[in-house]
């Protein structure tokens, strides 16, 4: 019965201690560097390598990012031969990571972890670290459709360190390292040189701790062409094709109104086809408002088919005859013009009723 | 026959009536931001390209962030690099060559000037760009409508060199009664890296100290945050931060001449917390500049530049003193 006891209080013991010697296998990570008690500076830099998707219901971007950081930790420097810098890739930077002091940044506005594709970390003798990866991540974005598809959008990434406030910790954009890749390809979108921003903001979620950020604002313009080209002018032709009828204005009304029924059910059915290219958004885009005034004016035509047939049926026909010419100009003007004045409305910021069309 | 053509009539007249209503509407939405906004519209010019580097105040942060990505929608290949990390560091920046364009939120110092002087040989240049105040914030739930500078000193000097009185340490010194009467007053300031730390110093304080228990925030916003969860409390801030969550007391030097700040009074300066924004660049001449530091300043000298600074809620300066920053730019 004892020998039990003292094998269970052994056994106690040894399970006692596992923690305790986890936590000591754990690599001592020294204090961040500082010099003066004035925050370390770190150099950081963002380059936007290829968008992979847009998820517009979802509003994420997945991106290929590069991120590069520079810091200078006189505890890393060394005697090196000629002034060969150690560089390390993989698994091999990422054990020495573990065991010096790092600015540990996170993307605040991530909608998924980063998955680093590669790294690389150099040290040189005067303690000098680059260290730089390249990673894919879904990004949240607040991008707005509204003048889609002539819009222009912009991709915020904003960093701070994830352990260190800013009386330890400042981030310091670097102009060498931040933009948009040579590499960059992207059949949607053209991408313009990023505004960085740097400061200091209140941590989120710690009312006490403030964190210096860095914001990189990358314009992007969406290339129009394909839209043009494959929606709105075959959409336009359907439905200015559908004015046609008032020159053959002799015809049966019903045949007539039947000619302007079709280009219209032709346009409903095309915009179903390309609905696949559409955002999916909750509110009108200047497209959904062009196509929908489209429809809006056919059905206008198949009314003014009607009311001039009335004119003819109550003896009124020179009237019938003047509308029919007239409106077989008019009709395409008032249209046109019509979609210039949607497209001019979304088009100009300064112009609010916007929002009323939102 | 004569009934038909009266409806016509009619229906022509309301057809019109619509037709203004929705033009005036319309047009009334165009110009609801542009209240206040003088100077002219910013013409782009061939050849923009480059980065803008900026350091400085951070109460200047939000404009200078409007300024930028409106100057990169005109010319895409133009781009900004911004630190704001307050104004302290604008002096030395532009010594170093660090930086195009400092943002600061009071005058440079003589000691600076005479450092910038060492290194270029010549005065940095500095322009208005827009108008701040300081505003005073309480919770909404707070009944105090006007505090004198005398007030605030005392409410956050240890030093009282601008009058004020000792021993105000609850809402009932400042002859509030009921509940308030025993209150504390929390008090939240900046901290000593804003500029808005030092003008609050200067104009409220006389450059006295400040009490050890003000709280000091990061931002205009965090103090915004806490002035409105906690009832008893006051703090400052530029009063582009101001929100409908807190209440902006009325300052003055006297009982009698206590103003709220608005649009009005701190063009004439009546409202006491107000102070000009400022940007220095190191170029004594425009023929120096770059180009794109040029133009950025013409853009954000024009009515463009300035509706920027409405949206970001300060003030847009009077049309005499555009002109002037302009001559300067030009020079």
């Amino acid at each position: 019965m004892r020998n039990i006891q003292i094998t269970t209080l052994f056994l106690l013991l040894l399970y006692s201690m596992g923690p305790i010697c986890s936590a000591q296998s754990l690599p001592a990570i020294p204090p961040a560097p500082s010099i003066n008690n004035e925050p370390f500076e770190v150099n950081i830099g963002l380059y936007l390598m290829h968008i992979v998707k847009i998820d517009q219901p979802n509003q994420t971007l997945s991106g290929l990012f590069e991120i590069t950081m520079l810091w200078k930790d006189d505890r890393l420097s060394f005697q090196g031969q000629n002034g060969t810098p150690k560089s390390y890739s993989g698994a091999d930077a990422d054990k020495i990571l573990a065991t010096m002091w790092y600015p540990d940044p996170e993307i605040v506005n991530q909608a998924s972890s980063p998955s680093i594709q590669k790294n690389n970390l150099t040290i040189f003798p005067d303690g000098s670290v680059i260290y730089r990866y390249i990673f894919s991540a879904d990004i949240l974005t607040e991008f707005d459709y509204t003048r889609f598809p002539f819009d222009d959008q912009e991709l915020r990434v904003e960093i701070q360190s994830f352990t260190y406030n800013s009386d330890k910790l400042v981030f310091i954009p670097s102009e060498q390292y931040t933009g948009i890749s040579k590499l960059f390809r992207s059949d949607d979108w053209l991408a313009y040189p990023a505004s960085v921003f740097a400061g200091i903001k209140r941590a989120f979620g710690f009312e006490t701790q403030d964190r210096s950020y860095i914001l990189y604002e990358i314009q992007l313009e969406r290339r129009s062409q394909f839209y043009i080209l494959q929606i709105i002018l075959p959409f336009t032709f359907f439905i200015l094709m559908a004015t046609s009828v008032f020159w053959i204005y002799w015809v049966s009304v019903d045949r007539r109104v039947a000619i302007v029924a079709a280009f219209m059910l032709t346009s409903v059915a095309f915009n179903f086809l390309v609905l696949k290219y559409l955002p999916s958004v909750p509110y009108k885009t200047m497209l959904n408002t062009i196509i929908t005034a489209g429809y809006f004016m056919a059905g206008i035509l198949i009314v003014a088919v009607i009311t001039f047939e009335l004119f003819k049926e109550t003896g009124r026909e020179r009237v019938w005859v003047l509308g029919n010419r007239i409106t077989r100009f008019l009709a395409p003007i008032i249209m046109i013009a019509v979609w210039l004045l949607i497209y001019y409305i979304f088009i100009n910021k300064e112009l609010q009723i916007i929002y009323l069309v939102k | 026959m004569k009934a038909m053509n009266k409806i016509k009539v009619y229906r022509m007249y309301v057809l019109l009536l619509l037709s203004s209503l929705v033009i005036s509407l319309a047009s009334s939405g165009c110009n609801s931001n542009t209240a206040g906004v003088t100077g002219e519209k910013y013409k782009k010019v061939n050849g923009i390209y480059g980065t803008i580097k900026v350091s400085g105040s951070t109460t200047m942060s939000n404009l200078m962030a409007l300024w930028c990505n409106d100057f990169s929608d005109i010319y895409h290949d133009a781009n900004c690099i911004v630190e704001s990390f307050g104004s302290r560091k604008v002096p030395t920046d532009l010594a170093i060559g660090k930086i195009d364009i400092g943002m600061m939120s009071e005058p440079m110092s003589g000691a600076d000037i005479v450092d910038f002087k060492n290194a270029y040989g010549y005065d940095p240049t500095g322009i208005k760009v827009a108008i701040d105040m300081i505003a005073v914030l309480v919770n909404r739930e707070n009944p105090i409508d006007c505090l004198t500078i005398a007030d605030l000193d005392g409410i956050y000097s240890d030093t009282y060199l601008c009058k004020g009185a000792t021993g105000i340490t609850t809402w009932g010194d400042l002859n509030l009664d009921g509940k308030w009467k025993n209150a504390p007053i929390n008090m939240h300031g900046r901290t000593p890296l804003s500029a808005t730390y030092d003008v609050f110093k200067s104009l409220v304080l006389c450059d006295g100290s400040y009490k050890d228990n003000v709280k000091e925030m990061a931002s205009s916003r965090d103090i915004i945050d806490f002035v409105s969860k906690d009832e008893f409390s006051i703090g400052y801030s530029g009063s582009g931060y101001l929100n409908s969550s807190v209440k902006a007391v009325n300052v003055g030097q006297s009982k009698n001449n206590c103003y709220p700040p608005d649009y009005k009074n701190a063009t004439s300066k009546q409202y006491p917390l107000t102070r000009d924004l400022y940007l220095y660049f190191r170029e004594s001449s425009s023929n120096s500049m770059k180009k794109i530091t040029i133009e950025f300043l013409n853009y954000i000298l024009s009515k463009d530049g300035q509706k920027a600074v409405i949206e970001a809620g300060l003030v847009t300066l009077p049309a005499s003193v555009i002109s002037q920053e302009k001559k300067k730019v030009s020079n």
